[in-house]
C-alpha cells in the first residue's frame, strides 16, 4: 500500500505543479490552435477534393456511357479513373503531395497515376505540410521532453531531492511517480484532441473501417508519446544538470526527428537504387518491340499470332476467320504490353517495396521514424494504398480494354472496316470502377515492422530505461 | 573635498519587502568602515548598490561623488571589489586567473609582477602554477585579494572578507588593510567579525533590518562594548 | 583592443577544455561533409545518366545514317530507300532535351528529384498523359533532401544556438559574472566579445565547408565564382543573422535554460511552424485543380479535330504556317491522312490545348507566388529559395528549362516540316544540320538575392540594436 501510495502522490504532485505552469498552458494552447488548424485545413482540403472527384468521376462515367462509336476508338478516347481519398488522410496527408491521383485508361498504354502536387511546387513544400500527424510526430515529443527534462534536475538544483529519498521516495517511486504524472499531464493534451478529432468520424457515411482505423491510429500515438515521456524523465535522472539534459534531450528530438529521416532514407535509396525515367520507358520499349526472353519481335510475334489464329480455326486467309482478327490481334499486343509493364514497373515497384521495408526495418533505431510510417499506413496516404489502388485500377483497365477489343473481335464486322459501332446499351453495361480498399490487417502486415518497432520501444522503455535510469539516478 | 563613498537616501526594496531603508552614509577618503549586522541586514544590498550590480528604488550611491546608477562603467573603474567566495575559472591557475582579470581592468602585467601580488596577498609560491579548481576556500580568497591589489582602486568593497581565512591569514590581510588606508585608499567591509572590526576600522555601522542603527567610532569603543552594542541593536 | 585579445585567447583557452563543444563542431563538420558526398554522388548519377542518354542517342544516330548505305537484303534495301524520310528520321530519333545540372547542384538539391529533366523531342507535340516525372521512391522525396543545403538552413543555426545559449548563464553560474562586472566595468562589452569570438570561429568553419563544397562542384563541372560568391555571402549572412538572435537572447540575462528555450522555439517556428502552416493554409486556399476538365477536353478535340474534314484541317494550318506555304498542294492536301491533315490535326490540338492549359498554369503560379509572398519574411524560407535557384533546382529553373526545350521543339518541327510537307528525304549529309538542343541555365535573380541579403543584414542590424538596449535595461539583474 505504502509503495503505490508514494507514487501516486509523487504523479499527484508533478501533475499538479505541471498545471500551474503558464508555460505549459502555452505550449497546450499552442499545440490546440496548430491541431484545430490542421484539422480544419484538412478537412476543407478533403471536402473540395471529394466533391471535384465525384464530379469528374460522374462526368467522365457520363461520357463514357453516351457514346456510339467504334469499340476500338472508344478503346482510345477512353476513360479517367481517381485515386479515392480514405478519411484519415486529413490528419495525415502522408505521401500524397507527392503522389499522383488520376489514372488514365486508354488503349495500348499502360499509365501511371499521374498529377502529383510535387510537380507544381517550389522548394517551400519541402519545408513540410502542418498536419495533425506531424504536430503529433514532430512537434508534441519536442513538448514532452521539454516537460520532463527538469522534473528530477530541478529536484537536485532546489535541493528538495535529498529530502524526498529521506522521506521516503526511493529512486524507482521517484521515477515512476514522476513519469506517471507527466504523462498524465500529456494525456490531458492530447486526449481532448483526439476526441475531438474523431467525432467527424462518428457521422453516418463515414465507412466503419475509419472509426478503426482512427482507434489504431490514436493507441499508438498515446505508446508513442509514453515512449517520449520515459526517455524525458530518464534523461532527467542521469543527468548532471537541468542544463546538461535540455541539451542531451534536445540532441535526442534532432537526431530522431530531424537528422536520422533523411539520412537513412538517402542511404537506402543508394543502396537500392532506381532506374531513371528515360531508362524505364526505353527498357519497356524495347522490350515490347524486341520481345522478351526469345517471344520475338512485336512483328514476328504478330506474324506467329496470325498463324495460330488462322490453324485454330482452320482457315487459311484472314478474311475467312468468323472474327475481327484485329480485335484480336489488338489484345494480343495489350496482353503482351501487360505483361512487360508488370515485369518492369513490377521490378521498380519490388525495389521501391524493397526500401520501404529496410526502411522500416531500420525504425527499430528510431521511433519517430516507426511512427511516421505506422501513421500514414493507419491514414491511408502511404505507398501501399497507392499500389493497391494502382493495381486495382490496372486490372480494371485491362479488363475495361479487352472487353472493347474482344467485342470488336466477336462483332462480326469485317477485318479492318472501322464501320462497326456500339452505342449506350452497351457501354452502359460495361461495369463501373468500384475500389476496395485494403483489410486494415493488410495494412498492419505491410507496416508490420514499424508496429514492432513502436511495441519494441514501449517495451524497451519499461523493462529497460526505467530500470537503469532509476540505477544511475544522479542524487 | 568629495567623499569616496556617499549613500543619499539610498533606499532599496523589492516587492513588499523593503531591503534597504533610506541610508545616509558618508566615508571620506582613507578611512576604513565596516558594516556589521545579522544576514538580511542590509549589508550586502548597501555592497551591491555601490557596485551597481543592482538599481536604488529610491536616492542615490555616489562613488568619488560620482552617481553609481547613472555611470556604471565609470564608477566601477574606481572600485575594487572582493566578494565573500570568490569564484575564479576553475581550469586556470591562480596566475591565469589573475592575469585575466587585471586584462580586463585593462593593465597588463609580467608573470613576476602576478606573482608578487599573490604573494603579498598571501598565496604560497606552490599554489600559483596550479589550477583553481584545487584551491581551498582560503587560497582563492587571497587570489581575489590579489586582484584588488592589482587594480590599485580607490575604493575597495569587501563582503565578508575573512571569512575562510585562518587567524595568520587574518592578521596578513588586516596589515594589508591598513597599509592600503596608508595610501589613501577608502574600505567599505561588511563582516560578522565583531573584533576584526574593532583592531581594523575607524568606524563601525551597525545594521539590523535595512536600517543603519548606530555609527561609532572605532578608537572610541572597545571589542567587548561593540559587542554589547551590537546585541542591544539587533535585539 | 587589449580587451578583444583578452576575451579571445581566454574563450579559446575555455574553448578546448569544453569537450562538448568540440563535440558538436565535429558532429556538424562530419554531417557537412557526408552531406556534399551525397550531394556529389546525386548529381553524379544524374550525369551519368545524361552519358547514357547521349550514348544511346549517338548509337541510334550512326544506326540511322548506316540504314542509308545498308542494301544487303530486301528489308534493308526499303528501308534505305525510306531513311531519310523526315516521318522515319522524326521516330527513330526524337531529340533529347535534357536539362543538365548546374554548377552548384551537388549543394543543393531543390526539386532535382521531382520535376522532369529529360524530354524526348518529337516534332508534334501529343498531350498525352504519359509519366514525365522522375522514377522515384515517394518516401524519398517526403524525407526532404539530406544535401549541404539543409544542413546549413537547418543544422548551423541548432549548432549556434548550442553555441551562443550559456553566454551569459555559464558566468553567472559559476559566479564569476561579478568580479567580470567590476574589474571590467561593462561586463555587456564582454558577453559581446564572447559572442563575437565564437561568430568569428563559426564563419571559419563554414567558409572551410563552403570552399571543401565549391571544390566538389568543381570536380563535376564548370566553375561559376558567381554563384560561388553568392553562395558564401549567403551564408554568412545567414549564420551573421543567427548569431544576431541569440545575441539578442543571451542579452536579456535569462537563465542558460530559459535562454535556449526561446531560441529553440524560435528555430522552430522559422523552420517548421510557420513554413508548414502556410503550406497547409495554401494548399487549402488553392488546392490543385484535378484536371480532369482539362483532359475531357482533350479527348473531346482529339476526336473532334481528327474528324474535321481534311480542307478544314490544311486550311488552317496553312493560315497559321504561311511558311510552308510553297508545299501546298490542293489535291493532296484534301485526302484524309494526308501529311498536312495530320500537321493541321496536331496544329490545332496545339493550339487548343494551349489555350485551355494557360488558365492551370496561371493558377498554379498565382499559388507559388502567393505562397512565397508569405513567405517573404522567413529568412530560413528565402534563403532556401536563393540557396536552390544558385544551384538551379528551384521551380523556376525547370520553367525555364520547360520553355526551352518547347521553343526547341519548334525549331526541330521547322527544321523536319519543309522537308515532310513537301515529300522531300533528308540526305545524311544533312544530318550535321540538325538543331541542336543546349541548355544553359537562367541567369542569376539578383534581385531576389539582393533582396535576401538586405533583409538577412537588417535583421540582424534590427537585433543588434536591440540587444544595446536591451543591455541597458537589464544591467542591473
Amino acid at each position: 500500500m505504502k509503495k503505490t501510495g508514494n507514487i501516486l502522490t509523487i504523479a499527484k504532485k508533478e501533475y499538479r505543479e505541471a498545471l500551474r505552469n503558464k508555460i505549459l498552458w502555452l505550449f497546450a494552447g499552442i499545440t490546440w490552435l496548430l491541431i484545430i488548424f490542421a484539422a480544419f485545413a484538412g478537412w476543407q482540403r478533403q471536402e473540395g477534393i471529394h466533391i471535384q472527384k465525384q464530379k469528374a468521376t460522374a462526368l467522365f462515367r457520363h461520357e463514357w456511357e453516351e457514346q456510339e462509336a467504334n469499340p476500338h476508338s472508344a478503346a482510345h478516347f477512353g476513360t479517367y479513373l481517381f485515386k479515392p481519398s480514405s478519411v484519415l488522410e486529413v490528419y495525415d496527408h502522408g505521401l500524397n503531395s507527392y503522389l499522383g491521383n488520376t489514372y488514365r485508361v486508354e488503349a495500348h498504354v499502360q499509365h501511371e497515376v499521374n498529377h502529383s502536387e510535387a510537380e507544381h511546387a517550389d522548394t517551400n513544400l519541402r519545408f513540410g505540410e502542418l498536419s495533425v500527424a506531424t504536430v503529433f510526430q514532430l512537434l508534441l515529443p519536442l513538448m514532452i521532453l521539454l516537460l520532463s527534462f527538469s522534473s528530477i534536475t530541478r529536484e537536485r538544483e532546489g535541493n528538495t531531492l535529498k529530502i524526498l529519498m529521506i522521506q521516503g521516495g526511493r529512486p524507482a517511486r521517484l521515477v515512476w511517480g514522476k513519469l506517471l504524472g507527466i504523462y498524465a499531464i500529456v494525456l490531458t493534451v492530447v486526449v481532448p484532441a483526439l476526441l475531438l478529432l474523431s467525432t467527424p468520424l462518428m457521422a453516418a457515411d463515414i465507412q466503419p473501417d475509419s472509426l478503426l482505423r482512427f482507434t489504431l491510429f490514436s493507441l499508438t500515438y498515446l505508446v508513442y508519446f509514453f515512449v517520449f515521456t520515459v526517455i524525458g524523465i530518464c534523461i532527467s535522472a542521469i543527468s548532471r544538470s537541468s542544463n546538461t539534459a535540455l541539451a542531451t534531450s534536445l540532441g535526442i528530438w534532432v537526431l530522431l526527428a530531424v537528422l536520422l529521416p533523411r539520412a537513412t532514407i538517402r542511404w537506402i535509396d543508394s543502396a537500392y537504387p532506381l532506374p531513371s525515367r528515360y531508362e524505364f520507358n526505353r527498357t519497356m520499349s524495347q522490350a515490347y518491340q524486341q520481345g522478351m526472353n526469345k517471344d520475338g519481335t512485336s512483328s514476328e510475334r504478330w506474324k506467329k499470332f496470325m498463324q495460330e489464329t488462322l490453324k485454330k480455326y482452320g482457315v487459311d486467309t484472314v478474311t475467312k476467320l468468323p472474327v475481327n482478327f484485329d480485335g484480336l490481334a489488338m489484345q494480343m499486343g495489350e496482353d503482351y504490353n501487360s505483361k512487360v509493364y508488370d515485369r518492369f514497373a513490377g521490378q521498380v515497384e519490388q525495389l521501391i517495396k524493397k526500401q520501404q521495408t529496410r526502411l522500416e526495418q531500420w525504425s527499430i533505431l528510431n521511433p519517430f521514424q516507426a511512427m511516421q510510417q505506422l501513421s500514414m499506413g493507419m491514414a491511408g496516404s502511404d505507398y501501399f494504398h497507392h499500389l493497391y489502388f494502382h493495381h486495382q485500377a490496372k486490372s480494371y483497365r485491362d479488363e475495361f480494354v479487352r472487353t472493347l477489343n474482344l467485342d470488336l473481335a466477336n462483332s462480326g464486322s469485317a477485318y479492318l472496316s472501322y464501320n462497326y459501332t456500339v452505342g449506350p446499351d452497351f457501354f452502359k453495361r460495361m461495369k463501373d470502377f468500384t475500389y476496395q480498399p485494403p483489410s486494415l490487417k493488410e495494412v498492419i502486415r505491410f507496416h508490420q515492422w514499424s508496429l514492432f518497432s513502436i511495441t519494441f520501444w514501449c517495451g524497451l522503455s519499461i523493462l529497460l530505461f526505467i530500470p537503469l535510469a532509476i540505477r544511475l539516478i544522479k542524487i | 573635498m568629495t567623499n569616496a563613498l556617499e549613500a543619499a537616501q539610498l533606499a532599496k526594496n523589492y516587492n513588499n519587502h523593503i531591503a534597504l531603508h533610506p541610508l545616509e552614509l558618508q566615508i571620506p577618503p582613507g578611512q576604513i568602515f565596516c558594516l556589521l549586522g545579522q544576514n538580511g541586514a542590509g549589508k550586502t544590498t548597501t555592497i551591491n548598490l555601490f557596485l551597481g550590480f543592482i538599481e536604488p528604488s529610491s536616492g542615490q550611491a555616489l562613488i568619488n561623488g560620482v552617481n553609481v546608477a547613472k555611470n556604471t562603467d565609470i564608477t566601477r573603474q574606481a572600485v575594487a571589489y572582493i566578494p565573500e567566495v570568490v569564484h575564479l575559472y576553475g581550469n586556470l591557475t591562480g596566475v591565469e586567473n589573475l592575469d585575466f582579470f587585471n586584462r580586463l581592468a585593462g593593465f597588463r602585467f609580467s608573470p613576476k609582477e602576478l606573482k608578487a601580488f599573490l604573494l603579498k596577498a598571501g598565496l604560497q609560491e606552490e599554489a600559483h602554477e596550479k589550477k583553481l579548481g584545487g584551491y581551498s576556500k582560503g587560497m582563492r580568497q587571497k587570489v581575489g585579494i590579489a586582484i584588488a591589489l592589482a587594480k590599485n582602486a580607490s575604493v575597495i568593497l569587501m563582503d565578508e572578507p575573512t571569512s575562510g581565512l585562518d587567524p595568520k591569514a587574518t592578521l596578513e590581510f588586516n596589515a594589508i588593510c591598513r597599509e592600503l588606508s596608508d595610501q589613501g585608499k577608502t574600505i567599505l567591509m561588511a563582516t560578522h567579525d565583531i573584533f576584526n572590526a574593532t583592531s581594523l576600522g575607524h568606524r563601525i555601522g551597525i545594521m539590523r533590518d535595512g536600517h543603519l542603527k548606530h555609527i561609532v567610532d572605532a578608537s572610541g569603543i572597545t571589542a567587548e562594548g561593540l559587542q554589547q552594542l551590537y546585541f542591544e541593536s539587533i535585539g | 583592443m587589449l580587451l578583444l585579445k583578452t576575451i579571445f585567447r581566454h574563450e579559446w583557452k575555455q574553448l578546448t577544455q569544453q569537450r562538448w563543444m568540440w563535440i558538436s563542431l565535429l558532429a556538424f563538420v562530419l554531417i557537412s561533409v557526408l552531406s556534399l558526398v551525397t550531394g556529389r554522388r546525386s548529381v553524379q548519377t544524374r550525369l551519368t545518366q545524361i552519358d547514357s542518354i547521349h550514348t544511346a542517342y549517338n548509337r541510334d544516330y550512326a544506326a540511322v545514317l548506316k540504314k542509308f548505305t545498308d542494301t544487303s537484303t530486301a528489308k534493308a534495301k526499303t528501308d534505305a530507300k525510306n531513311a531519310g524520310m523526315p516521318v522515319m528520321i522524326n521516330f527513330r530519333l526524337p531529340q533529347p532535351a535534357i536539362k543538365t545540372p548546374a554548377t552548384l547542384s551537388p549543394l543543393a538539391t531543390g526539386m532535382m528529384d521531382i520535376l522532369p529533366w529529360y524530354q524526348q523531342i518529337r516534332y508534334v507535340k501529343n498531350f498525352n498523359e504519359a509519366a514525365v516525372v522522375p522514377v522515384s521512391n515517394p518516401l524519398v522525396l517526403f524525407a526532404g533532401s539530406f544535401d549541404y543545403s539543409f544542413v546549413l538552413i537547418y543544422l548551423l543555426p541548432l549548432l549556434i544556438i548550442s553555441w551562443c545559449y550559456a553566454v551569459f548563464d555559464s558566468e553567472k553560474n559559476a559566479g564569476t559574472i561579478r568580479l567580470l562586472a567590476v574589474q571590467s566595468g561593462k561586463p555587456e562589452t564582454i558577453f559581446r566579445l564572447k559572442l563575437l569570438f565564437r561568430a568569428v570561429l563559426l564563419a571559419a568553419v563554414v567558409v572551410l565547408l563552403n570552399i571543401a563544397g565549391f571544390v566538389v562542384c568543381s570536380g563535376l563541372q564548370d566553375t561559376n565564382w558567381m554563384a560561388y560568391g553568392w553562395w558564401m555571402l549567403l551564408s554568412l549572412l545567414y549564420l551573421l543573422f543567427w548569431f544576431s538572435l541569440c545575441r539578442l537572447f543571451v542579452a536579456f540575462r535569462k537563465s542558460g535554460i530559459a535562454t535556449a528555450l526561446y531560441l529553440i522555439t524560435s528555430w522552430l517556428a522559422l523552420l517548421l511552424v510557420i513554413p508548414s502552416l502556410c503550406n497547409t493554409y495554401m494548399q487549402a486556399k488553392y488546392p490543385l485543380p484535378l484536371q480532369d476538365e482539362i483532359a475531357a477536353y482533350r479527348r473531346h478535340q482529339s476526336e473532334e479535330i481528327w474528324n474535321s474534314a481534311p480542307k478544314l484541317l490544311a486550311d488552317s494550318f496553312n493560315k497559321n504556317n504561311p511558311q510552308y506555304a510553297a508545299s501546298i498542294d490542293e489535291a493532296k492536301d484534301t485526302v484524309k491522312l494526308s501529311d498536312r491533315y495530320v500537321a493541321g490535326y496536331y496544329d490545332l490540338l496545339e493550339r487548343r490545348m494551349n489555350r485551355v492549359l494557360q488558365p492551370l498554369q496561371q493558377q498554379m503560379q498565382t499559388r507559388n507566388t502567393a505562397l512565397q509572398k508569405l513567405l517573404a519574411w522567413n529568412p530560413a524560407s528565402f534563403t532556401q529559395g536563393n540557396l536552390a535557384g544558385l544551384a538551379g533546382t528551384n521551380l523556376a529553373a525547370y520553367d525555364f528549362y520547360s520553355v526551352k526545350a518547347d521553343s526547341f521543339q519548334k525549331r526541330w518541327q521547322a527544321f523536319l516540316y519543309p522537308y515532310h510537307l513537301a515529300d522531300q528525304l533528308l540526305k545524311p549529309e544533312q544530318f550535321n544540320q540538325f538543331p541542336q538542343f543546349s541548355y544553359q541555365d537562367p541567369s542569376l535573380d539578383v534581385a531576389h538575392l539582393r533582396r535576401s541579403i538586405i533583409l538577412l543584414s537588417l535583421f540582424s542590424l534590427l537585433f543588434l540594436i536591440l540587444s544595446n538596449r536591451a543591455d541597458r535595461y537589464f544591467r542591473f539583474i
